[in-house]
């Protein structure tokens, strides 16, 4: 034997206490299952392991968890790292843009549909037919039991989004959103875009480089609710850790959502005066789901909002034509082909080769 | 006396359950004191082929085939009760439920042989609306996935799939049989699909209870453990199949985040018993059916002894209310002394009463009849010629020592065998030794020489004869097996006792 020092057989390096069966004081905690050193941490690999039919919302959960936390213990710049987890953010944030800018893509004919799962009714549906049976009242178990830190109890329906009949994701009561699979990236071929960041590529994209319209949106909502930082609490963490990056790539950006969550001011027609929930509904309408009043909703009393009317913020472009008499948003934008500077372009950056057409279909 | 204890349900899932029930079968044949009146294992596991149950299933039987000839006044091997869920349906039909339970150790669940997961979920018959969900949940993959081999590490399926057993007529009989005092225990590891899933499963099943089912009350406020077993060993790397000890920890994680908000967060368990550890082997890759064998490992011993403690824990500190645990227990296992190699000595104290005396009064029985019994019988010793019961020239031929106690021991070296060199290994016993005083490996009874140094006290087989001799003429009449058992049972404690009893201290 080489010493006589207990060894308490677990994962983690911890206390070792006693030999033998012994007593903790609690179960395992959410930082003892964070510190378990795991080798695959970084690897690209699906990790499907969470023992609930909902593995796949919790599973965006532990991702924005894990981001967050990672970025708070090895420093802000790994939002841009590329791992399964950041992949798995990315995406949920693409179904956000996809859901925020639901109208703009629609005109884009991109053929967006929703299909509302309503617990109550579509639970009954599978457990009234017995083949079904199962399957339904397995889910409701789950639903039923596991809201301590998922919120299902605090949702009705399920929103899910499709795109060209191909499901995209759809809404979640712990981090708003969430992606549907996207084996080898296979969602990309949609090309759902904003500017050249591609939606459900192998090219994770950060909230704090995503279009100031859906940060002012989301920093807003959680403001205006302010609950929805308890609620959805992992989400929330990642948004403050983008935050903090925001503030060092754009100080001038993040001033302005830091005045969104400070309540202080609020820039466009609202300047100067208290951001509140008012200002809020007035810039972003309440998102539907195509049929008349039915919302798509966060929580049971929270509409999802999305971009009104046109794209807004593209006043911000670097191409917009900058006139002092022309007051109407949104400026027409002045592009050129083989235009080679890297100017800002909707929200992402011109390239080269974007083709600019001649004539304008619409 | 035994029958003032509780009965225990014991749920073994997976292939890890399957394991750790072995090494309690091992434990309870070499007379540890399990403070059960009798144990009830029900083995949850859908790959069917599956190595590890089959030859745990082949050792509970020879295990019950061994006990039935058996008595417990002078006898303390094979002691415990072990007996199917379907043995307690009663005799009397005015009494019975009238179910008809399968007299098996394993839970037969349905469906889950042939065919693929969407399949079984009704997929195609779904509305648009649930298919939209189901695609949300479940990937294609998952969807196509074949049931036959389990959920290769998918314990979301698995927690649909498993649901099943809630509709069976097992899990009614079972929650129909659950005596007052009884206990359950639920063994499962945390990574891998049956256990991942089975596990919060069958715990949400019990505290959800509905009044659909008889004794739901009692049922939900039954005093509930469990032993979570996190990984303590590894899989090679391999492109074609679908397992991967790299996610082995992802995934635990993941789980046991799970876990943490949702079964040891919401106290649905009286007591969870944790156990895993860094140290790993590799071994090769297996999709399930029989090619899944794993060398015994001292952690499923280890895991085996939470369930002795289980049982030691006073009525008054499991009591529930609503379903939920008054005061729920959370425990760790320490060793003494972190080594690669261990022995009985990094056992902490507890653990040692426990088990090192019955293991080695077992080991040295093993020792006897392997090495020993023949010559002893042709002789043959007075023990053997005895005045009361004779053991004869057939007696090693017969059914009993070498249908049932021959294989058993056979299974129960190549228990101590696959400890020994696994990683990291528990090498217990010199098992074949004929230097007696060395079968505990690492421990050398000694005592003082004349000169004033230590020399071994040695123990060899004449000593064990006499011991042997000494018993015999002792015992009354019984038939020749419970004789048997009872001489050698008698004679190993003397032998304990004689060399060994400063090891427990």
């Amino acid at each position: 034997m080489s010493n006589f020092q207990n060894k308490v057989l677990r994962l983690f390096t911890g206390q070792n206490t006693n030999a033998d069966w012994h007593p903790r004081s609690g179960g395992y905690s959410k930082d003892e299952v964070a510190n378990i050193k795991d080798p695959a941490a970084g690897s690209r690999k699906e990790i499907t392991s969470i023992p609930s039919p909902f593995a796949r919302i919790h599973l965006f959960e532990n991702a924005f968890e894990w981001v967050a936390n990672h970025a708070k213990t090895e420093g802000n710049n790994t939002l841009t790292k590329k791992t399964a987890y950041h992949q798995l953010v990315s995406d949920a944030l693409d179904v956000a843009e996809v859901f925020f800018n639901f109208e703009v893509f629609n005109q884009t004919q991109k053929n967006l549909r929703f299909v509302v799962w309503n617990k109550k009714n579509e639970l009954a549906n599978l457990k009234n037919s017995p083949k079904h049976r199962l399957f339904g009242e397995t889910l409701e178990l789950y639903l039923s039991q596991d809201n301590v830190k998922t919120h299902f109890d605090l949702v009705d329906n399920v929103y899910l989004l499709f795109c060209d009949d191909i499901l995209v994701g759809g809404t979640s009561p712990s981090t708003l959103f969430f992606a549907a699979h996207n084996e080898g990236f296979r969602l990309a071929r949609l090309s759902l875009n904003r500017g050249n960041d591609v939606f459900f590529d192998e090219e994770p994209n950060p909230l704090y480089n995503r279009s100031m319209a859906l940060q002012r949106y989301l920093y807003g909502l959680f403001t205006v609710n302010l609950d929805l930082r308890q609620i959805m609490a992992p989400l929330w963490r990642y948004m403050s850790v983008s935050l903090d990056v925001l503030k060092t790539v754009r100080p001038n950006d993040y001033a302005a959502i830091q005045a969104i969550i400070d309540n202080r001011s609020y820039q466009g027609q609202f300047q100067g005066k208290p951001f509140n929930a008012e200002a809020f509904i007035s810039e972003f309408s309440a998102a539907t789901t195509g049929e008349t009043n039915a919302f798509v909703d966060v929580l049971k009393n929270i509409h999802h909002r999305r971009l009104k009317g046109g794209p807004a913020d593209y006043a911000t472009d670097d191409f917009a034509i900058k006139s002092i008499k022309y007051g109407k948003s949104p400026c027409p934008l002045v592009l050129q082909n083989n235009f080679t500077k890297a100017l800002s372009y909707c929200g992402g950056t011109w390239k080269p080769d974007i083709l600019v057409p001649f004539q304008d279909p619409q | 006396m035994e029958e003032n204890h509780p009965k225990l349900f014991l749920f073994c899932i997976g292939g890890t359950g399957a394991r750790v029930l072995k090494a309690l079968t091992f434990l309870l044949a070499s007379g540890a004191d399990l403070k059960a009146s009798k144990v009830i294992p029900i083995i949850i596991d859908p790959d069917n082929a599956n190595g590890d149950m089959q030859r745990t299933i082949e050792i509970l039987k020879n295990y019950q085939q061994i006990r039935s000839r058996l008595e417990f006044r002078h006898n303390h091997f094979f002691k415990t009760d072990i007996q199917t869920l379907a043995s307690l349906e009663s005799a009397d039909p005015e009494k019975g439920t009238g179910m008809r339970i399968t007299d098996s150790f394993r839970f037969d669940i349905d469906g889950t042989r042939d065919g693929i997961f969407s399949h079984f979920i009704g997929y195609d018959t779904m509305s648009a609306t649930n298919r939209a969900m189901t695609d949300a949940l479940f990937s294609d993959k998952n969807l196509a996935l074949e049931l036959s081999v389990g959920f290769k590490g998918n314990p979301h399926m698995g927690s649909v799939v498993l649901n099943q057993f809630k509709d069976s007529q097992e899990f009614k009989f079972f929650a129909s049989r659950m005596g007052q005092k009884d206990r359950i225990f639920i063994v499962s590891s945390i990574f891998g699909g049956t256990g991942a899933a089975g596990f919060p499963l069958l715990v949400k099943n019990i505290r959800e209870a509905t009044d659909k089912l008889s004794n739901h009350d009692r049922l939900r406020n039954a005093p509930v453990g469990a032993i979570t077993v996190t990984p303590y060993f590894g899989i090679e790397p391999d492109d074609t199949i679908q397992i991967d000890k790299n996610t082995f920890i992802a995934k635990t994680k993941a789980a046991l985040d799970y876990y943490s908000d949702n079964l040891s967060g919401n106290q649905s368990l009286n007591a969870l018993y944790y156990i895993g550890d860094l140290a790993t082997k590799d071994y090769k890759p297996a999709e399930g059916k029989a090619e899944q064998m794993n060398d015994a490992h001292a952690i499923e011993m280890f895991s085996a002894l939470s369930i002795f403690d289980f049982m030691n824990i006073p009525e008054s500190n499991l009591r529930c209310k609503d379903g939920k645990a008054e005061s729920p227990y959370f425990k760790e296992y320490g060793i003494v002394g972190d080594d690669a190699v261990l022995t009985l000595q990094n056992l902490g104290t507890e653990s040692k009463r426990i088990a090192v005396r019955p293991l080695t009064q077992y080991a040295l029985a093993v020792n006897f009849w392997n090495n020993r019994l023949a010559q002893a019988i042709n002789k043959p010793e007075n023990w053997a010629r005895s005045n009361t019961v004779p053991i004869k020239g057939d007696f090693m031929g017969a059914e009993f020592y070498s249908q049932y106690l021959a294989r058993f021991n056979t299974r129960f070296r190549e228990w101590l065998t696959e400890m020994a060199r696994n990683n990291r290994a528990l090498q217990a016993f010199n098992i074949d030794t004929p230097l007696l005083h060395t079968i505990i490996n690492g421990y050398v009874p000694k005592e003082k020489s004349f000169w004033g140094g230590e020399n071994p006290q040695e123990l060899g087989y004449d000593d064990y004869n006499f011991d042997l001799n000494a018993e015999e003429s002792k015992l009354p009449a019984l038939e020749v097996e419970k004789r048997f058992m009872a001489i050698f049972y008698k004679s190993t404690v003397r032998l304990f006792d004689s060399r060994f009893k400063p090891l427990i201290g």
